[in-house]
């Protein structure tokens, strides 16, 4: 996606600014794919705001923004992980540069795949769709989704999966079809 | 390569079970398989659009319930607004922008922005648009169509709207201390307010004691508790937070997004937390009152009945709602103040054996089992939408009165009794989107630790054929109550309190409540809340 310029500096601040608020949920996205903890890459999405603001003057007007904006985000997030993250053991960095090469995907696919994976969630056995609710709501680990169910903490992640595979087949079919199909 | 010990790693991967060694063999097996890398690439992807999908269908979820709970008649008028704020949050990427840019640059802005008198056009800041069973503090009771100036509003009861001449509106729920400064600002001191801005050029600031929360074009809540803890909520956009004191993280600012929620802290270090989003938490629209058969808050009750007995079941209880199985003659019956006593009571009793504790009420509710607050979402509010709730102790050395406190009530240090696992609240709502029993519970006073639906325990409930009340019964076994090795015997005394609450038809709406089984020396002090001091509740003495 290409964006418009703006020449007077503060502006061009400004636009960058308003590129990351419409941008803000493909980058979390990507940052999730990242860091899959919601409350670090929340932290995270803070910082590459911070960081893109900073920088907005090496952002070109008229080029892509989210590649731009999705690498930056990858570096705030190595950086993240190496240095405040919670969980003692990662990824090593050149993985991670093989698995996220630039962001292809524009804004506009993103929303079109959160779109229609809503629409899926709708769909979604009840059971299932509470263990989603469960896991990506309420941040629950299978673990205490295990607790609160009184299921095995085993049976919760085969059924996790489970669902998470009907959603993205759900979901491709949905875009394939170019329809809701409700 | 192995697909099933690449799954195994994703799933470690997600959940944050990554060790040293995993985490070096999966990096390994990532550089060495495209294949591996392609399946990581679609997981991880999924596990982004995932928590993103699910966010925006929780805010889905509360707008659709919001005009669910409202009248024809009302809902055309929200539809309207609706229909103004969606096209206004479109235009005003403009603003959405500078809020942005006022958080991550310089929030003095905001507050230089703010503070400079804008002269507006009409002479009065607000005007009042709708009321619904208000008691205002105060010489004078509003009505809709009253202009407000700048000065206090203090709302004892009661929903309010009000319209602010910038173009903001607010939703005011009672008992709440709102300060008028102008029109595009506004002091919460209590209660719980919600924002809606509708014009792209209006920026507004809800001050509270302990952080600043501005906004541009956006719907957001703001919750202050007496002990002045701070809540906010984003339905719609943008909002900016800020501290007053930054917390030792040192952070001061924090952008907040559609279906983003944070607490901040009573105690005196201020720390940004995220708490879960919640439809629930805040009332965003009217409700029915057509539907209404108490149309007020039930009045406090002072309490009569201090001593309880729980009792050994005379067969074997079967937990399906009919009380029938029950000696009922050792329970109690409490009412509330004489206008509701024929309408909103309860009846109680409780039980035991060796395994567990049994309760069952029959709760007179003229609006029965219309709990719309999800177990899954959050229990912790559940209360709200009519409840039972039993506190009470499972350890015989702590004796009655119970001398435990939570913390905001406490002088000195924390006793062991203030955290005890042994020191149960216990609520049990009748979820009605699944018709599902429910039960949360909760340890300590300071309510840091609680399970919600726990395996191994039952409950059912059952409405009266008259629809006017209805039946909760439950078995829940020791175990969940800190006291598996060494349940009560006969002879114990212990402290135990019920408190039941009523809502509206929306199942989301706190009417009233019925506190019952006080320790005498409280029994006329509504003040000294059960849920903060122990000590005001009364004996249950097991037989």
């Amino acid at each position: 996606m290409t964006d418009s310029s703006c020449h007077n500096p503060d502006d061009h601040t400004l636009h960058v600014q308003q590129l990351f608020v419409r941008h803000q949920q493909a980058i979390l996205g990507v940052v999730l794919s990242i860091e899959p903890n919601l409350a670090d890459a929340q932290d995270i999405v803070q910082e590459v705001f911070l960081t893109v603001s900073r920088k907005a003057r090496t952002w070109t007007a008229g080029t892509a923004f989210l590649p731009w904006a999705c690498t930056v985000a990858r570096y705030e997030t190595l950086h993240f992980q190496r240095t405040r993250a919670r969980r003692p053991a990662r990824l090593d960095d050149d993985v991670i540069e093989l698995l996220h090469a630039p962001e292809a995907m524009d804004g506009s696919e993103w929303q079109d795949r959160i779109d229609a994976l809503r629409r899926c969630l709708g769909r979604l056995a009840p059971r299932a769709k509470e263990l989603i609710w469960r896991r990506y709501h309420g941040s629950q680990m299978p673990e205490q989704i295990a607790a609160g169910i009184g299921w095995t903490v085993n049976a919760v992640r085969v059924a996790l999966t489970r669902a998470r595979a009907v959603l993205r087949e759900c979901m491709e079919r949905q875009l394939m079809d170019g329809t809701e199909a409700r | 390569m192995k697909m099933g010990r690449v799954q195994e790693l994703i799933d470690a991967w997600r959940d944050g079970l990554l060790t040293e060694a995993t985490a070096a063999e999966f990096s390994q097996l990532l550089r060495d398989s495209d294949e591996a890398r392609r399946i990581f690439r679609a997981e991880a992807q999924m596990h982004g659009l995932l928590h993103l999908a699910v966010m925006a269908a929780a805010v889905e979820e509360a707008a659709s319930r919001g005009s669910r709970s409202m009248t024809p008649a009302a809902s055309e008028g929200l539809e309207r607004r609706w229909r103004r704020g969606v096209r206004i949050t479109s235009m005003g990427l403009l603003a959405a922008g500078t809020a942005v840019l006022v958080a991550g640059v310089a929030a003095t802005f905001i507050w230089i922005h703010i503070s400079r008198p804008q002269p507006t056009s009409p002479i009065w800041l607000a005007t009042l648009t709708r009321a619904e069973a208000c008691v205002w503090e105060g010489p004078a009771q509003l009505e809709p169509g009253h202009h407000l100036d700048a000065g206090m509003l203090n709302l004892r009861e009661g929903l309010a709207e009000i319209e602010m001449a910038s173009g903001v509106d607010l939703l005011i729920e009672g008992p709440a201390i709102l300060e008028l400064i102008d029109a595009k600002s506004t002091v919460l001191n209590a209660g719980r307010i919600v924002a809606r801005v509708q014009l792209a050029s209006a920026v507004f600031a809800v001050d509270t004691p302990r952080a600043r929360f501005v906004d541009l074009g956006t719907e957001f809540g703001v919750a202050v508790d007496p002990d002045l803890e701070t809540v906010v909520q984003v339905f719609d956009g943008v909002v900016v937070a800020e501290l007053k004191d930054s917390g030792p993280s040192g952070e001061r600012n924090r952008r907040l997004v559609a279906g983003e929620s944070v607490r901040i802290g009573a105690s005196g270090a201020l720390e940004l937390q995220r708490t879960l989003f919640s439809p629930e938490r805040f009332l965003r629209t009217f409700s029915t009152p057509s539907v209404h058969q108490g149309d007020e808050l039930i009045p406090f009750t002072p309490s009569r009945i201090s001593t309880l007995d729980v009792l050994p079941p005379s067969g074997r209880v079967t937990v399906d709602g009919d009380l029938s199985d029950w000696d009922r003659s050792d329970g109690f019956e409490a009412r509330c103040a004489e206008r509701f006593a024929d309408s909103y009571y309860v009846q109680g009793n409780m039980m035991y054996d060796g395994q567990y504790l049994y309760a069952a009420a029959r709760v007179g509710d003229p609006l029965p089992m219309r709990n719309a607050i999800d177990p899954n979402i959050d229990p912790w509010s559940a209360w709200m939408g009519g409840s039972v709730q039993l506190r009470f102790s499972t350890d015989r050395t702590f004796g009655w009165p119970l001398k435990a406190l939570r913390g905001a009530q406490r002088r000195g240090g924390r006793d062991e009794k203030d955290t005890s696992d042994r020191l149960i609240h216990l609520t049990l709502w009748y979820f009605q989107p699944r018709e599902q029993a429910c039960l949360e519970l909760r340890y300590g006073m300071d309510f840091d630790r609680g399970v919600v639906n726990p395996p191994g325990w039952r409950g059912a409930f059952r409405k009266a054929p008259d629809g006017k009340s209805y039946t909760m019964e439950c078995a829940i076994p020791w175990t969940l109550l800190g006291a598996g090795n060494d349940p009560p015997r006969p002879g114990d005394t212990l402290g135990v309190c019920w408190t039941v609450n009523w809502s509206d038809a929306s199942g989301m709406r706190w009417k009233g409540q019925l506190v019952e089984i006080k320790n005498p020396a409280y029994a006329d002090r509504g003040k000294t809340l059960t849920f903060e001091v122990a000590e005001t509740w009364g004996k249950a003495v097991y037989r």
